[in-house]
C-alpha cells in the first residue's frame, strides 16, 4: 500500500494543539519544507519536541504557532543564537521545558518502550532539575542511590527529512542519523520528505543505510531540496547566506512579514525560485 | 593570532593521543582538530550525533557537518552513542564551551538573569549536562570576564564538583582554558590557576573574575603558540569557505 501523500495532506492531519517531535541537528537535516507546509496550514498553539532545534523551530516560534517548546538546545551553530526562540524566551511568550540531550532521547526511548520513565545520573546537580518540573529525583530501589527519573515523551506526530524513502515508508539517512528513528518510533504518526522517492528494490540495496522501518511511518512525500535552508548530507550544506539573510529580517517587522511573504507563503518550487533557483543551489551548496 | 586561536592551541596541547575525546561546537573542535594534526594523530575524536573516530579533511562547520561521516570509523545512533558509550565511562575527555563558571567548574548555558526573567536566553544543555556528568574529566574553554567567571552563577546547566569536594569517581571539571590563564582544581574541588597565557598578569586574572581565585606556585607561563601550532591552525582555517571563521 502507498504511503504517498503530499506535504499539504501530511499537515491537513495535524490538529491544533498537536505535539510534534522534528528530526534533524540546528543546521543539519531538518524537514523545513514541512515546517513551512505546517506554518501554512494555521495550525496553534503546537508543542514542539527538539533535541538540538534551529531554523524550525525558530520559524514556527516567529509565526506564533507555538505554545511549548522541549528541547535540549536551540540554536544556529555558527551563526549563534536563534532570534525568535531567544526573544521569545524572553518575553516568555511561549513555554520552554529545559532537557538535555540524553534526557530526550530516554524520553522517548521511554515511550518507545512502553515504560513511564528510565533511570539516568545526568541532571543531578543541575538547575535543569528545579526549573523543569517533568523530572523527578527517585531512590533505586536497590541500593538506595539517588538517580533522575526520566518521564515519557508521547509526541502525536514526527515530522523527517531523509535522503531516499520508498512508497512504503522505509527511509534512508547516509549522514548522521541524529534522533530521528527514535522520533519515528515515540510518535502516533510519523511523516517523512525525502530528496528522491525510489522504487522499494532499489532502496533495499542501501542496507544498513536505511534507518527508518516502514512500520513507523504513514506518510512519505518526495521534495527535493526539502531540508533547506539547512543541509542534508552528503548531497548539500547548510545555506549560511540564506541564514543569515534569515537571521537579518527577523529584527524588523517590515523585513519579517517581507520574507514570511516571500519564503513561507510559497510552495515549495517558489520557494526554490526566491532562493536563487535549483541550478544556483546546486552550485553554491552541492558537497 | 586572536584570543580564540591562542585558547584553541593551549586546549590542543591539554590532549593526549589514543585519548577519547567528545568534541563539542566552536573553539573545541578547533582545538580537537589541531591536536589530531600535530602531537595526537590518534586522537579519537566523538562528535555528539554519533561520529566515531572522525577524520574530517577539513574543519566541520557543525554537528551533522557532511565532512565527519566521510572516513569514519563508525556513524552510532546518537542515542547509542549517549546511552551505552558515554554513560559508561568511555569517553575520556569532555570539551565544552559555557556563557559562565563558578569556582566549582558549574556551567552555565540556558539563562544569564533570572530564570523566568532573563536578560539573555542561551542555547540551551544541548548534551552538555550528559557529558559533564559522564565524560570521565572536562576541558571547558570561555572567554575570561567578570560576567563569566562569576561567584554565583545565574543557572547551572551542566554539574560541576560537589559542595564540599572533588567528585568522589575521578570526574568532573579538570582543566579551564581562557584568554587569561590555564585552570585546573585542587583537592577540595576549586578553581585554582594553574599558569598564566603569553603576556597576561595574574593581577588581571583577579580583576576579571568574580571570586579570588588562588594560584598554584610556583605560577608558570604557557609557553608561546609555536610556529608550527600557528601553521597547522591556519591550514585548518584554510579549508573553511571563505578563509576564517
Amino acid at each position: 500500500m502507498s504511503k504517498l501523500l503530499s506535504a499539504q495532506a501530511m499537515v491537513d492531519q495535524i490538529p491544533d494543539g498537536a505535539s510534534v517531535t522534528i528530526g534533524g541537528s540546528s543546521l543539519s537535516r531538518k524537514p523545513m519544507a514541512l515546517v513551512r507546509a505546517l506554518a501554512r496550514s494555521g495550525r496553534k498553539n503546537l508543542t514542539l519536541i527538539v533535541n538540538v532545534g534551529g531554523p524550525e523551530v525558530d520559524l514556527l516560534i516567529g509565526l506564533g504557532v507555538v505554545s511549548k517548546v522541549i528541547y535540549a538546545f536551540v540554536g544556529f551553530e555558527v551563526l549563534g543564537l536563534a532570534p525568535h526562540f531567544r526573544a521569545a524566551r524572553q518575553t516568555q511568550q511561549v513555554e520552554f521545558e529545559e532537557w538535555t540531550e540524553y534526557t530526550v532521547m530516554a524520553g522517548l526511548d521511554a515511550a518507545i518502550k512502553r515504560v513511564p520513565f528510565l533511570p539516568t545520573r545526568a541532571g543531578l546537580g543541575t538547575d535543569v532539575l528545579h526549573v523543569n518540573r517533568s523530572f523527578r529525583t527517585i531512590e533505586d530501589p536497590f541500593s538506595s542511590q539517588t538517580l533522575v527519573a526520566v518521564p515519557a515523551i508521547h509526541p502525536d506526530f514526527a515530522l523527517l527529512h531523509v535522503n531516499y524513502a520508498d512508497d512504503r515508508g522505509n527511509g534512508v539517512i547516509l549522514g548522521d542519523g541524529h534522533i530521528d528513528v527514535l522520533c519515528a518510533k515515540a510518535a502516533r504518526t510519523t511523516f517523512m520528505s525525502c530528496e528522491r522517492v525510489l522504487n522499494g528494490e532499489e532502496l533495499q540495496k542501501f542496507g544498513r543505510d536505511v534507518q527508518v522501518l516502514r512500520i513507523h511511518t504513514q506518510g512519505v512525500t518526495e521534495i527535493a531540496w526539502g531540508a533547506h535552508p539547512t543541509g542534508c548530507a552528503p548531497e548539500y550544506r547548510a545555506d549560511l547566506k540564506h541564514l543569515e539573510e534569515y537571521i537579518a529580517a527577523t529584527g524588523d517587522a517590515a523585513r519579517w512579514n517581507a520574507y514570511k511573504d516571500n519564503m513561507v507563503w510559497a510552495e515549495h518550487n517558489q520557494y526554490l525560485d526566491r532562493v536563487g533557483g535549483r541550478e544556483h543551489l546546486v552550485s553554491r551548496l552541492h558537497v | 593570532m586572536n584570543n580564540r586561536d591562542v585558547m584553541a592551541i593551549i586546549s590542543a596541547r591539554l590532549l593526549e593521543d589514543q585519548q577519547r575525546v567528545l568534541v563539542g561546537v566552536g573553539t573545541p573542535n578547533v582545538a580537537a582538530n589541531l591536536a589530531k594534526r600535530l602531537h595526537a594523530p590518534n586522537l579519537v575524536m566523538i562528535y555528539e550525533s554519533g561520529i566515531i573516530d572522525a577524520r574530517p579533511k577539513k574543519l566541520p562547520l557543525s554537528i551533522g557537518d557532511g565532512t565527519l561521516v566521510e572516513e569514519s570509523l563508525a556513524v552510532l545512533p546518537m542515542g547509542e552513542l549517549f546511552s551505552q558509550y558515554l554513560q559508561t565511562g568511555w569517553i575520556d575527555i569532555g570539551f565544552l564551551g559555557a556563557a559562565q563558571i563558578d569556582s566549582r567548574g558549574n556551567l552555565n548555558s540556558t539563562t544569564i538573569g533570572s530564570y523566568e526573567h532573563p536578560t539573555i536566553r542561551l542555547a540551551g544543555s544541548g548534551g552538555a549536562a550528559d557529558i559533564a556528568h559522564h565524560a570521565r574529566r572536562t576541558i571547558t574553554i570561555l572567554p575570561h570576564s567578570r560576567e563569566r567567571f562569576a561567584a554565583k552563577i545565574d543557572f547551572v546547566t551542566s554539574p560541576g564538583h560537589p559542595p564540599g569536594g572533588c567528585r568522589t569517581d575521578g570526574g568532573g571539571p579538570w582543566r579551564v582554558v581562557t584568554d587569561l590563564g590555564l585552570f585546573g582544581f585542587d583537592s577540595e574541588g576549586e578553581m585554582i590557576c594553574l599558569s598564566l597565557m603569553p603576556s597576561h598578569t595574574y593581577e588581571e586574572i583577579l580583576d576579571m573574575s568574580g571570586w579570588h581565585i588562588p594560584f598554584q606556585s610556583p605560577l608558570s607561563v604557557v609557553p608561546d603558540p609555536s610556529p608550527e601550532e600557528i601553521r597547522v591552525l591556519q591550514s585548518l582555517y584554510d579549508t573553511l569557505p571563505g578563509g576564517a571563521l
